[in-house]
């Protein structure tokens, strides 16, 4: 059985719970390669690739980034929230071709979902939720921009979650919630499966995991049904880091 | 005794011989399938699915009769140049322009309709091609020209030029100055739809050389009338923001077009501002 070598991804993350989301993630794209391993002929057999991940945040070191994937999220952006717009698309322009040349992967940025709560009185009403609902749409062009002048790959969460709906899913762009975690997971881990893996993971072990997946037809499957993909469960601490904010 | 007939209200059951007070809410929307499906009817397979703001009126606020002109619209920059007047060789030719025909092309009832709001919406500038006539000038659009008669399709070959599709500051621009030209007849409020960029099925990870792509194209735009709105004051039919609530997956039949629950949640968005702009309680008493 042929060996596979390890799957290596930098996650930013902006807020402790976002890592509840990432882990998701890569524990569906576990089990996805796990599931299309075992579903291989004899021949074609490989050994799922272990994954190695890393948290890190604005702050760190981007030289400190294992050599592999980055996936960064526009909610970091979001968070700045009284910044300029043009100050931070040059900012995100000039960070993303930084880490494009820092790391030897391929760089990922998550869009927003676009829908906002309402805000009460206190917290600026109205007027808040539709500066907040501007500048979301504003930061996901951006990301479509940055994506046609960079090269990066974007994971359109906000496609994927506006297709199931913020009613359905009970949550808004913060992503709370379980499902909401779990079709946002689903689509990260899709995007990886589509365009983050070809260096690392065997050709015949990436397409039968692409299939498995099925994209965002096979996230909407899955989601109508309450059945996203199976997590491989806890880590195995072999091939593992776990470090960072 | 004339019995009252207010949003909301119970309606008193009108004795033998009363006047009966019915308050008429006139509408003029120039746009194309988005609106009418959602504010006239959506007819599916030759079945009604979904019966559009009249109904959804009647349920709703009690005498109150919805009168809709619908005008289809070809685009923002045709709009402005036409001047009520066909070109003669238009009115001579029966060309099969199907839904836009010359009177709704070369239509000036945008800004002089007697109404109490007008409904707008940005899909024809996202989508509509125009040809200009080359020695006239006048710009036209051939609804599926490669269906026409070979004669037309030579003629219009031989007349006309096609012209590049709408920038969104072109676009904005052209929109400012037909809400301009709308004011200076009447303070009527103007909504404006916008459209939802989810497409089915689209998984596009790297956007590298695709720079115009149809759900690019359509947050753009709607970026640029969330920027109009905030110049003018005109109403945003926030459809992208109601599809993203209720989930595009169950309300879109295609990219463009919405289904009977998708058009029932649009009609009713369609309402709440009506209502919340006062034209509900200001409708004209018939």
């Amino acid at each position: 059985m042929e060996m596979s070598a390890t799957i290596a991804i930098n996650i930013q993350i902006v807020r402790g719970r976002d890592r509840a989301l990432f882990f998701a993630a890569v524990e569906q794209l576990r089990g996805c390669l796990v599931a299309a391993s075992s579903a291989l002929s004899q021949e074609q057999k490989v050994s799922p690739p272990n994954i190695a991940y890393r948290f890190f945040s604005d702050n760190d070191d981007t030289a400190e980034l294992m050599p592999g994937a980055v996936i960064l999220w526009l909610f970091a952006a979001l968070a700045q929230g009284n910044e300029p717009f043009h100050t931070t698309a040059a900012r995100l322009h000039e960070s993303i071709q930084a880490l494009t040349l820092a790391v030897n992967g391929p760089v990922f940025l998550c869009t927003l979902f676009r829908h906002v709560p309402p805000f009460s009185e206190a917290e600026g009403g109205e007027a808040r939720r539709l500066w907040l609902r501007q500048r979301i749409r504003r930061l996901n062009l951006l990301a479509t921009d940055l994506s046609y002048s960079t090269g990066i790959n974007i994971i359109d969460l906000d496609r994927t979650l506006a297709h199931l709906g913020a009613g359905p899913l009970q949550t808004d762009v913060r992503l709370g919630g379980e499902r909401a975690t779990a079709a946002a997971a689903d689509t990260i881990c899709g995007a990886l499966l589509a365009a983050g893996l070809d260096d690392v993971v065997p050709e015949a072990l990436l397409n039968r995991s692409q299939k498995l997946h099925g994209g965002l037809a096979g996230i909407m499957h899955r989601a109508e049904r309450g059945q996203f993909l199976r997590p491989a469960g806890r880590p195995n601490a072999d091939g593992e880091e776990h470090v960072g904010a | 005794m004339i019995p009252a007939y207010w949003p909301g209200g119970a309606v008193a059951k009108p004795s033998r011989g009363a006047v009966i007070r019915v308050r008429r809410l006139n509408l003029f929307l120039k746009g194309n399938l988005d609106l009418r499906d959602s504010l006239h009817s959506l007819r599916l397979n030759g079945t009604v699915c979904w019966n559009g703001l009249g109904g959804l009126l009647r349920d709703r606020f009690s005498g109150i009769h919805c009168r809709l002109l619908h005008e289809t619209w070809t685009r923002s920059d045709a709009l402005l140049a036409a001047d009520g007047t066909i070109p003669v060789e238009l009115t001579q030719r029966p060309l099969p322009l199907g839904a836009y025909s010359p009177a709704s092309q070369f239509s000036q009832a945008m800004f002089t309709a007697p109404v109490d709001a007008v409904i707008l919406s940005i899909q024809p500038d996202t989508m509509s091609n125009l040809l200009r006539h080359r020695t006239q000038g006048y710009l036209l659009h051939a609804d599926n020209p490669w269906e026409w008669p070979q004669a037309e399709q030579d003629w219009l070959r031989a007349s006309f030029d096609p012209i590049p599709r709408l920038e969104v500051a072109d676009s904005m621009a052209n929109l400012e100055r037909i809400i301009e030209r709308r004011r200076q007849f009447s303070d009527a409020p103007i909504l404006i739809y916008n459209q939802s960029p989810v497409v089915p099925g689209e998984a596009i990870d790297c956007h590298m050389g695709l720079e115009n792509i149809f759900s690019t194209r359509v947050r753009r735009f709607n970026l640029g009338l969330i920027e109009l709105s905030q110049r003018t004051g005109v109403s945003i039919i926030d459809v992208d923001s109601i599809l993203s609530r209720h989930g595009a997956e169950s309300l879109k039949i295609d990219a463009l077009h919405l289904n009977a629950d998708g058009c029932r949640r649009v009609a009713e968005e369609v309402v709440r501002v009506l209502d919340d702009l006062g034209c509900l309680s200001d409708a004209q008493v018939a």
